[in-house]
């Protein structure tokens, strides 16, 4: 048994649900996105990300567009759509009960 | 004395070492063995390029700095190994395992003219030798017409530039011992003295 590989499983499981939440506020670009991960502590290395905002666009829950930056490349800024905002409460909604499930398995005392 | 390759990454170029190169190449086929029967799958790629590109141009002190070994192991440092990529554990490795497409390209390694017979000796899997004598003799008795089937050819099947589509062009799985196979196969064709030392580096890491 691995710990660290459940851990990331863990925190893998919830990488959805945040980063729709961090884009429901606004538009991001994928550095942004990762910093904010970063912080959080949800994310250790930012090749996690990518798969899933490039499958979460393909589901069309997130969309994209291209801006000039002052230095360096254009910027991919990606933004919440309805169906995405429609998946994120939806998300959110389980994540609350499994968040109180888990609250009243653990810290339960009899 | 060392060569340096020429690297576009979405657009910006790099110099790069022949190492780098190869273990950066390394790295995007790991990727895309993950991912290969994804729709996102180009978009993905494409997104992770910009990206190492982005931080590559964060390391190098000006544009003409070579792009070392050194600097692909800071960015993948940053990145993750290609196994965080994956989504989950089981699914994609299944997936890895039973993947071996069969498409027909023109085989830029081993081409006579448009490498359109050594793509369908490997299509085929005939000896390449047998299918440019049966091209020469059906080129010869059908009075050139048959030249024109081959030109067709040639200019309508791409030619296998990744090296995913040079394993699809032989029908090979795309995974890391196929990948690694690969990568000896083409240090063979190096100058020792570069072969000695990819081989010294890659170790290393």
């Amino acid at each position: 048994m691995q710990i660290e590989n459940t851990k990331a499983q863990l925190r893998k499981g919830v990488l959805e649900l945040c980063i729709l939440s961090i884009l429901a506020k606004e538009r991001k670009y994928a550095s942004e996105i990762i910093s904010h991960l970063k912080d959080a502590k949800l994310i250790i290395v930012e090749g996690t990300l990518y798969p899933l905002l490039t499958r979460l666009r393909s589901a069309d829950y997130l969309a994209y567009e291209w801006e000039e930056s002052k230095n360096g490349p254009p910027r991919k800024y990606y933004s919440i759509t309805t169906q995405g905002k429609d998946f994120l409460s939806e998300l959110s909604g389980s994540w609350n009960e499994l968040k109180d499930a888990v609250e009243q398995l653990t810290n339960h005392k009899n | 004395m060392n060569t340096t390759i020429n690297v576009n990454l979405t657009g910006q170029h790099f110099y790069f070492d022949q190492t780098a190169k190869v273990k950066i190449e390394i790295y995007f086929e790991e990727i895309k063995s993950y991912f290969t029967n994804e729709s996102f799958l180009q978009e993905l790629m494409t997104d992770v390029e910009a990206r190492i590109a982005e931080l590559l141009n964060d390391i190098r002190i000006d544009s003409n700095q070579v792009i070392t070994i050194q600097h692909i192991e800071n960015v993948i440092q940053i990145m993750g190994v290609p196994n965080s990529f994956k989504f989950d554990e089981e699914k994609t490795q299944n997936q890895s395992e039973t993947k071996a497409i069969r498409k027909l390209f023109r085989d830029p390694d081993d081409r006579f003219l448009g490498g359109v017979a050594s793509g369908v000796s490997n299509y085929f899997g005939l000896q390449v030798s047998w299918v440019r004598l049966i091209w020469l003799l059906l080129g010869l008795f059908s009075w050139g017409g048959f030249s024109i089937l081959y030109i067709a050819l040639w200019i309508f099947v791409p030619i296998a530039k990744t090296t995913s589509e040079k394993f699809m062009m032989k029908g090979e799985p795309i995974n890391l011992s196929n990948l690694e196979k690969k990568l000896k196969r083409s240090l063979k064709r190096l100058p020792i003295k570069s072969k000695m030392l990819i081989i010294r580096k890659l170790n290393e890491s």
